[in-house]
């Protein structure tokens, strides 16, 4: 249905290929954690050398944090290569730049409301990785790949 | 000199590939179903097809859509209509995905018994919602918002 994929189709098919890992992960932590205690095959046993059921369990319950690490960095290099092959760009500002100058630069400018609720994405990311300075408001993974996904509707379809 | 030897799979059984078949029909009632409603509504619809691959079925096509919506303030907003599998576990009778876009907000249509559909969130909750116009309309507009 899809057929050949546009730049900007291909952009969102690497946020959905995340999305996909984030439900396969959440299923395999979901069924781990489920089938502990009856669970007893070859290779059961052998991951049970070095995992625990609280690491799983651990893992569950960042698995939110952890993808929307990896969510965001995809999204970071959407848009730098959309800065040095699009815009032919040889710099690599920062990601706050980058969100800034690519919006205004799209055929339909990103919307300063669209712009903000990036910008929210960005710091939650940003809180996660570093100590922050102020109160960051969190976000599910859902809403980081909604909002991120409608950023990247506003790039051209190619470029 | 190292040399490699495939087996080619085996055939498909008759029996499934009659499932499969009418698993095939049945999507295309929905996507027909799902172009109604959306025309009813306004919405520009494109109908296509998706390529499946699954164990022991093989590689086949099955009907998908796009249905267009109106863009509001986004450059463009849209929801698709996906054949993801017949097989899924469960009791199942297959899944459809209907997904956003650009918000790439989702949820699953799992086969019922019969002809109906169950609709799943991605947290797998049930929406317990009857499969109805109104209920899809509601649900492209929220999957795309």
């Amino acid at each position: 249905m899809r057929g050949i994929m546009t730049r900007q189709q291909e952009a969102h098919q690497r946020l959905r290929r995340i999305r996909d890992e984030f439900d396969a992960s959440h299923y395999a932590l979901r069924r781990a954690e489920a089938r502990w205690d009856t669970e007893w095959d070859a290779t059961t046993i052998e991951y049970r050398k070095k995992v625990t059921l609280g690491q799983i369990r651990r893992a569950f319950d960042n698995l939110d944090r952890t993808f929307i690490l990896r969510l965001f960095a995809e999204f970071e290099g959407i848009l730098l290569a959309y800065w040095q092959d699009a815009l032919g760009r040889q710099t690599s500002p920062k990601i706050f730049v980058l969100i800034n100058r690519i919006g205004d630069s799209c055929p339909i400018p990103v919307s300063s409301a669209q712009r903000d609720a990036t910008h929210e994405i960005r710091r939650y990311r940003n809180s996660l990785v570093h100590v922050p300075a102020e109160a960051v408001e969190p976000f599910t993974f859902g809403v980081c790949l909604s909002r991120l996904g409608k950023y990247v509707s506003y790039l051209p379809q190619d470029w | 000199m190292t040399r490699a030897f495939s087996k080619s799979p085996p055939a498909p059984d008759p029996t499934l590939l009659a499932k499969r078949d009418e698993w095939v029909r049945r999507v295309g009632l929905l996507v027909e179903q799902i172009r109604q409603w959306s025309t009813e509504a306004g919405w520009q619809v494109e109908i296509g097809s998706e390529t499946i691959d699954e164990h022991r079925l093989g590689q086949y096509e099955a009907p998908a859509a796009r249905v267009s919506l109106p863009k509001g303030d986004l450059p463009e907003r849209a929801v698709f209509v996906v054949p993801i599998a017949m097989r899924i576990g469960g009791g199942a009778d297959g899944r459809v995905d209907l997904e956003g876009y650009p918000t790439l907000s989702r949820v699953k249509l799992l086969g019922e018994p019969g002809d109906g559909w169950t609709i799943m969130t991605d947290s797998n909750v049930p929406l317990r919602q009857p499969w109805t116009a109104e209920t899809f309309r509601q649900l492209a507009q929220d999957l795309a918002a």
